[in-house]
Order: C-alpha cells, then sequence, then structure tokens
C-alpha cells in the first residue's frame, strides 16, 4: 500500500509538471496583458487618463519591480523555471492584480474558507441525496420513485448561480430570515452552502438509486433473502453497503469542483473563496495567480482521486485481493 | 433571597442598563455598494484611490460640500508671481490615524512615493507631472528622486516648484496623486503598510478592516482636525452580491442603478421617491478604429452618421428620461465647455433626412454600397442598451448594416488598438475628473484631437508604426522606440487638419495664460474647434453620444452630498448626515 501511495505521488507530481506546462504555453498565447487592461479599464474615467500617446508607451514598455519576472523581455524558459521554482519553495511571489499579497498568502487565506463551504454542502448533500436515492430505489416505478426522479432531475438541471438568486429570494424576501450578502456570522454560511448543494444532491441521489437497484439484482442479494434474512438486514446489511462504492468515486471530484468552481455563489453571497480571485485572474491577465490556479486546481483533483482510491481500497476487498 | 432569585436580579440588571446604553449611543453606520479596487496602495490607480479621496486620506486642499476649493491639510498657501513656485503651510494640527504628527516630509514622501517608477503603475497622475521633473523621474528619465521639485523647508513648510504656471494645480492637489503617505510604517513594513490594520490615513475616517471581494469597513478617525464635525461613525463599502437585491432587504443604504433597474423603480411608489438623479461629467463616445476604408474619410459620411442617431429618443425610451443627449465632448459641467453653444447644438442635431442626403451624395444611396460597421464590446458594456440603440438607429433610417462583435476582455483590449479589414467602432466613457478648463483639454486629449482628424491612411500607418513599436518594445530596444514615437509624433502634428492645429495652438496659449478670462476665453474656442469637428481620442474620430445622468438610490434616511465631477462619488464621506 505504502509503495502504491509513492508511486501516486510521483505520478502526481509528472502530471502537475505537465499541466504546468501546458498551462503556461497557453496563458502565454492569450492576447492582452495586465497593464494594458490596467490602461484601458482603469476605473473611473477610463480615456481621462491623463497621458499623451508616447507616455502610454512608456508605460507598456517598463514593467513595475512586480512584473518584471513575467515581462516580456524575459525569455519564456525563464518566466516557466521561475515559476516551478516559486511552488517547489513557496515564494511565488506578489500577484499583479493584488499586489499587497503574496500567491501563499491569497491560497492560505481563501482555501479554507472554500474548502469548508464545498465540505459543509457536500456534506448536506450526502445526507438528503442518500436517503432520497434509496427511497426511490425501494420504491421503483411507484409515485415516489418519480417524484423523486423529478426533482433529482430538476435540482441537477439547474446551475447553482440560479440556484443562489432562488435561495434568495426563499430566504431573504418570501421567508425574511437570513442576510442575501456578508462574511463572517455564521448565519452567512447557510445560503451559499445551500446553493451549492443542490446539484450534489442531485447527482448523489441519482447515483444512489441507479447503484442500489444494480445491487439488489445481483446474486448474493437473493442468496440473502432465501437465508431468510429480514428486509432490514439485506437491504442496509448488504445491498446498501456494496452500492455506496461507486458513490465514493464521485464524491471526489464533486469536491474539488466545489472548491474552485464557485466563482458566481461567492460573488452572488460575498464569500471570501477562491473562486473569484481565480475569475478575475484569467480577466486581468494576472500570470502568477493563473499559473497557481490551474496547478492548484489539478493537484486538488489529483489528491482528491488518490484519496479516493484509498477509501475504495479499503472499502472493496476485490481491489485489495487484486493487487496482492 | 435565594441564589437563584439574586442570579435573576442581576441578569436582568445587565439586560437593562445594557439596553439603555443602546438607546442612549446608536452607532451611525452607512453602507454602501461598489464593486472594485484590489489595492489601497496610493500608487495603483484602482477604485480606491477614490475611496482615498472620500475619507481615508486628505490632500493639500480638498472640496467642500458644495464643490469649492478649500484648504485641506494646508492652513495656507502662496504662489510665486510667475505661478510656478508654491509654497504650502501644513496645519498644526494635522494628525495621522495612529496619531502620529503629519508633517511636510509626509507629503514630499507620498508624492515621490507614486511617482517612483518602482512602485505600482498607475496610469493616472493628474497634477503630480506639473511638478518640475515629475515626468522624468516616474519615466525613469533620471534616477535622483531630489531633482523632483519638492522640499521641504521645515516641519510644516512644503515648497513644490512646478515646470510652468499651470493655474489647475492647487486643483488638482485634491487628487490622490498629491497625497500625504504615512513614511514611518512604509519603511518600516514596505507593501504590507497598505493592508488593513496596518493602512495609516490622515482624513476623516481609517481602515479597520477589508476582505478582498466582500467589504471593507471605515471607522471615524479621531485625530482628524474636524473629527467633531465628522456624523456617520462607520462607513461600510460592499463590493460584490446582487447591489439591487441588497438594497431592497436594506443591507444597503445607497447603489449605483442601471437602465435594466429603471422600469421596477418606476413600479415602485416607495423606490421611485429614493432614486436621486444627477448629472454627471462623463459622456458615452463611439471611437472609430483603426481601418482603412474611403467612406471614413468623407465628412459627409461622419455627418450623417451623427445625423441619423435620434439621441433625444435614445435618452427617453432607453435610458427613460435619466440621461441627456450630448452634443459636445466636454458637458456644461466644466467651465470653458461649449455644450450649450447653438453652433454645436444644431451642427449634429437628429435629422434623418439630410443625414440619408448626405450619405446619398457620398454615393451610397439609402445605404447601397456602404460597407458593413463592426461593434466591438467586452463582456461589460454588453448589458449597456446604448449600442443596441445606435445599431437599430443607422440600419433604420441609413439603411446600413451594423454587426455587434463581443469579446472576452482581454481579447478586446488587444483588438481595439490593431488594424482592421472592415469598418469597426468601439464605445467608452470620457469623464473629466476636476473642474477647470484645462481637465479636458490636457496634452493627451489634444494630441488625441490631432490624430483623430487624420486621413485614413495615415491612421494606418500611425497604427503600423504602433504595432511595430510594440514588438520592438519586447526586445528592450528602447532607442528604436522611441524612433518610431518620433515618427508617430510627426504623423499627428504635421498631417493633421488645419482646424486641429488651430486648437493646439489654442491651448498652448491657454497654457501660458495666467488671466482667468482670458484662459477661460481660449480653453472655450478650443472646446469649439473640437465639439464642432468631433476630434476624437488617440489615431479616431468619434461621436459623441449621451451624457448619462448618474442614478443613485438612497434610502432617505441618509443625506448624501455627491461630487459631480467624480462620476458621481460621494464628495466626502465626511460630509453625510443623517436626516
Amino acid at each position: 500500500m505504502a509503495l502504491y501511495i509513492v508511486k501516486r505521488l510521483g505520478w502526481i507530481i509528472f502530471n502537475l509538471l505537465i499541466l504546468s506546462l501546458i498551462a503556461f504555453a497557453l496563458i502565454k498565447s492569450v492576447p492582452g496583458s495586465f497593464l494594458e487592461l490596467q490602461i484601458l479599464l482603469g476605473q473611473a474615467g477610463t480615456t481621462a487618463t491623463g497621458l499623451t500617446v508616447s507616455e502610454i508607451d512608456k508605460i507598456r514598455g517598463v514593467e513595475t519591480e512586480m512584473m518584471k519576472r513575467w515581462g516580456p523581455t524575459v525569455p519564456l524558459w525563464e518566466q516557466y523555471v521561475t515559476f516551478i521554482k516559486g511552488v517547489v519553495t513557496l515564494n511565488m511571489g506578489p500577484s499583479f492584480r493584488w499586489p499587497t499579497q503574496t500567491i501563499e498568502e491569497i491560497i492560505r487565506k481563501t482555501f479554507p474558507v472554500s474548502f469548508t463551504i464545498a465540505v459543509l454542502a457536500i456534506t448536506i448533500a450526502v445526507f438528503i441525496g442518500i436517503p432520497l436515492g434509496v427511497i426511490a430505489a425501494l420504491k421503483q416505478n411507484s409515485w415516489i420513485d418519480y417524484l423523486v426522479s423529478a426533482l433529482v432531475m430538476i435540482v441537477s438541471a439547474i446551475p447553482n448561480y440560479v440556484m443562489a438568486v432562488f435561495v434568495i429570494f426563499l430566504f431573504s424576501f418570501w421567508i425574511p430570515i437570513l442576510p442575501t450578502y456578508g462574511w463572517g456570522h455564521p448565519k452567512n454560511y447557510i445560503l451559499p452552502v445551500l446553493a451549492m448543494s443542490f446539484g450534489p444532491i442531485g447527482s448523489i441521489a441519482g447515483y444512489m438509486r441507479t447503484s442500489l437497484l444494480d445491487a439488489l439484482k445481483q446474486d448474493y442479494i437473493r442468496t440473502a433473502w432465501a437465508k431468510g434474512g429480514t428486509e432490514r438486514y439485506v437491504i442496509f446489511g448488504h445491498a446498501m453497503k456494496n452500492s455506496l462504492i461507486p458513490l465514493v468515486t464521485i464524491l471526489g471530484p464533486m469536491i474539488s469542483h466545489l472548491i474552485l468552481g464557485t466563482v458566481f455563489v461567492e460573488g452572488m453571497f460575498g464569500v471570501p473563496g477562491m473562486g473569484q480571485y481565480f475569475s478575475q485572474a484569467a480577466n486581468s491577465r494576472d500570470y502568477p495567480l493563473m499559473m497557481a490556479q490551474t496547478v492548484i486546481f489539478g493537484l486538488i483533483l489529483m489528491v482528491m482521486n488518490l484519496i479516493v482510491d484509498i477509501i475504495y481500497f479499503f472499502l472493496d476487498p476485490r481491489i485489495r485481493i487484486s493487487r496482492r | 433571597m435565594s441564589l437563584r432569585r439574586a442570579l435573576i436580579v442581576c441578569l436582568s440588571l445587565i439586560i437593562l442598563s445594557s439596553s439603555f446604553l443602546g438607546i442612549a449611543y446608536a452607532e451611525k453606520v452607512f453602507r454602501w455598494h461598489g464593486s472594485w479596487g484590489n489595492t489601497w496602495d496610493l500608487s495603483f490607480h484602482n477604485g480606491f484611490i477614490w475611496v482615498h479621496m472620500m475619507g481615508l486620506s486628505e490632500g493639500l486642499m480638498k472640496w467642500d460640500k458644495d464643490m469649492k476649493l478649500t484648504n485641506g491639510m494646508a492652513e495656507s498657501y502662496t504662489i510665486s508671481k510667475d505661478g510656478t513656485v508654491y509654497t504650502f503651510k501644513i496645519r498644526k494640527d494635522a494628525r495621522w490615524s495612529n496619531g502620529d504628527k503629519l508633517t511636510a516630509y509626509d507629503f514630499e514622501f507620498g508624492i515621490k512615493y507614486i511617482l517612483d517608477p518602482k512602485n505600482g503603475k498607475g496610469s493616472f497622475f493628474g497634477g503630480a507631472w506639473y511638478i518640475k521633473n515629475a515626468k522624468a523621474y516616474a519615466q525613469s528619465e533620471i534616477s535622483d528622486p531630489n531633482q523632483v521639485g519638492i522640499k521641504v523647508i521645515d516641519d510644516y513648510t512644503l515648497q513644490i516648484t512646478l515646470d510652468g504656471p499651470h493655474p489647475d494645480f492647487l486643483t488638482t492637489c485634491t487628487l490622490p496623486t498629491l497625497y500625504p503617505i504615512h513614511k514611518a510604517s512604509v519603511e518600516k513594513l514596505g507593501k504590507k503598510a497598505f493592508e488593513a490594520g496596518n493602512l495609516v490615513t490622515n482624513g476623516p475616517y481609517k481602515l479597520v478592516a477589508y476582505t478582498p471581494n466582500v467589504e471593507y469597513v471605515l471607522e471615524k478617525n479621531p485625530y482628524y482636525y474636524d473629527a467633531d464635525k465628522v456624523e456617520i461613525d462607520k462607513i461600510v463599502g460592499k463590493l460584490g452580491g446582487d447591489a439591487f437585491l441588497m438594497y431592497r432587504r436594506n443591507e444597503v443604504d445607497l447603489i449605483n442603478v442601471g437602465p435594466a433597474q429603471l422600469p421596477v423603480i418606476e413600479k415602485d411608489p416607495v423606490m421611485k421617491k429614493e432614486l436621486v438623479i444627477f448629472p454627471q461629467s462623463t459622456v458615452s463616445v463611439i471611437y472609430i478604429l483603426a481601418f482603412d476604408h474611403p467612406a471614413f474619410d468623407d465628412i459627409r459620411v461622419l455627418t450623417a452618421l451623427q445625423k441619423a442617431i435620434d439621441k433625444e429618443r435614445i435618452c427617453k425610451f432607453v435610458y427613460r428620461g435619466l440621461a441627456k443627449p450630448a452634443y459636445s465632448w466636454v458637458t456644461d459641467l466644466i467651465p470653458g465647455s461649449t455644450a450649450n453653444d447653438p453652433e454645436v447644438l444644431e451642427k449634429f442635431r437628429y435629422d434623418p433626412e439630410t443625414a440619408r442626403k448626405l450619405l446619398a451624395e457620398a454615393g451610397y444611396p439609402g445605404g447601397k454600397g456602404f460597407p458593413t460597421i463592426h461593434f466591438l464590446i467586452n463582456p461589460n458594456q454588453a448589458t449597456d442598451p446604448l449600442i443596441l440603440a445606435v445599431k437599430s438607429e443607422w440600419e433604420k433610417n441609413l439603411g446600413i448594416k451594423v454587426i455587434i462583435d463581443s469579446l472576452e476582455v482581454g481579447v478586446w483590449s488587444v483588438k481595439i488598438w490593431q488594424l482592421h479589414d472592415e469598418p469597426t467602432m468601439s464605445f467608452s466613457g470620457a469623464s473629466i475628473l476636476y473642474p477647470d478648463p484645462a481637465a479636458p483639454l490636457t496634452l493627451n486629449y489634444v494630441e488625441g484631437a490631432l490624430a483623430g482628424s487624420l486621413k485614413r491612411k495615415d491612421i494606418v500607418e500611425y497604427v503600423k508604426l504602433e504595432l511595430q513599436k510594440t514588438e520592438v518594445l519586447k526586445t528592450g530596444n528602447t532607442e528604436k522606440a522611441s524612433e518610431i514615437t518620433k515618427k508617430q509624433r510627426d504623423i499627428i502634428y504635421r498631417r493633421s487638419t488645419p482646424e486641429a492645429r488651430k486648437m493646439l495652438s489654442l491651448v498652448q496659449q491657454a497654457q501660458k495664460t495666467t488671466d482667468p478670462n482670458k484662459r477661460l476665453e481660449l480653453y472655450r474656442q478650443a472646446n469649439k474647434i473640437r465639439d464642432l469637428n468631433m476630434y476624437g481620442y488617440g489615431w479616431t474620430r468619434s461621436f459623441v453620444l449621451l451624457q448619462p445622468m448618474a442614478a443613485r438610490l438612497v434610502r432617505s434616511n441618509f443625506d448624501v452630498p455627491f461630487n459631480r465631477y467624480l462620476v458621481g462619488f460621494p464628495v466626502s464621506f465626511a460630509y453625510i448626515k443623517t436626516k
């Protein structure tokens, strides 16, 4: 097992290198630069910048100290090597857009927020989604099944930013008990977590239903019935246990997507998480932050997959046997 | 008395006394919504410099509630006879938010910090560039900051030498580029000095908390010299969320509304009363980008395009009567404007008949044979109904075809400077930041006007040089780059139209004139030439379109004075009163 994990970690590092190289090439080939955008969209009075044509040139030509690492005069390979060095030594330098903060600081501040929100949303989704799926499977082809399936379809089809507006209307206007915006109070967690959990509830319930139905048709279930097992014993003791295994595989990627893919929800409710930083990084051509974001997303995804595989290893004896 | 009873009595006493305290002093909090800003460092040109201006920092001069220039941190000042040397006496009771004394050294440090090319790259320098050698220092032409014309005579006396008489210098002392910066904290903490908790400011407020993308909190600065006149204790700036929903839930007191929300507001009797509309200095402008097509050298075509837009109708229906048609570059809020000049008003008045006739005379009867016009817009502009309105006006009145190309913002930022095969336009707002006749006629605007009068083939040549220069700068060859710039200046200054050059000479004369009336008249004449010929900024010709009136919702329990010139922010948080 230990050897397996070490091997996998080796692959993660190799994959991250490839990923960062591709990301670097793509980011660098996209038109537009941070300075250009600053000049053009530099807030109030964009055209009233007070610069003559030749003065704008000067600004384009000269970088500030912080941008020297990424400036047009530095060869591309050097920029990439500097970046990798920064990742390894945890010194990635300041972001362009947030010049008083280094990339590490941004991640240190925002990751816990995004992670907490994502884990809370997944927890809620698991506690609601699994029972829903089980009920639907046990009452297959009844009106309960149809109702659950329809609900599952609806909540997984509606994107979380639409859900965000919906929960705001529900809990801030119709039943005015929660603030629409803000951070710092436990109350502030409720709406964003809720808005983010709807999608996962849908997919978890859907998975659970199919996988339990599948398990119930297996031979060992028939054997269990034949041995005179009670309904509770057969379903919860045998079928449920096995049908949870496929669910574990989707939870890993689900969490990593929720950690990073919540830009709209964050913006809507004022959650100081990673998503907004990263989407703004792309819009403002903040190269260091864009690169860091790609690597982190890759890292989270791969680590989650590794964790899932390790859990799998313990859940499913067949995998253990085949490894030996 | 049993222990339990004693406890209950104690608890109720505590609750009672705390509620009385609550009645005795309720904190006055003003919450508003603004979605910009990413650093409090004054050397970066981002939205937070305006928060500095509204309450965190204060310059030598400031605006009063009625937009009159008054002394800020300066107690008094003297100006030398030739108008180039300003000597400011700093007020003795000036303090930083941590209690430190504010001296002339902090002003010297602040201005030089902003100019220092190693620091943030602002694209806006305001009056700082009037200071002798300031521009050269900011552009790394000289490296010794001591050559910049700022001299500290003693702790409370600051002498600033300009590169010429600039009668609007005092006005620019209100702008963030001439603010003091707390020297001790920056020397100790570096960039970290600009983070919440470390930031030391000299205005009526101090920054107590800041969560990026979420909100910032300002509290009254007890050391501010006029602290007892500051009424609101706390200002909260929200940086995200749906402003309109937040306003309806009473989570914010002030938001900016756009045309999309106006129909909803009109139907709501309460909100309708809370809507505050006031003029501002921004005009929406359509820019013609770089491409070569003979039609766009023809004044008849350009006039036809202008005259085919029913600005009155767009203002009435698209902006629900909250915008005003503009026929001039500079609104009548700025002295020297020719916005109400009958000749200017008449020249580009809506007249579809004449427009069609002019287009036919130019060889495109009914729009036949006229090339398709492309509009490049970025996602921020996608919700603005203006471009759609212009498109329909042109298609309806002239029979020409208009296509709107929506681009990702970074791609857009590059494309608008490039050469295009087909006639291409973009649009943007132009704002004047302070009420002085020189503000809309700075050298950059005049150069823009000169470039805007060029023929299409000259513009193409100019842009080709520009693209060439971008490549050259990548190699770090600054000598070659400045050679190209020289060629570009040649094109702008030699090939522009005689009217444009007359405008230039009027502005040059005005810059040397100290007599205020003469100066105003010269600037007025220059404005009129620009308005009658519609010279744009950069290498574009422009169409002046609309002067949007800022629409703000203000909860009726606050009295917020607005700064008309600063695109609609409150003049200063210090002037906000509860009603």
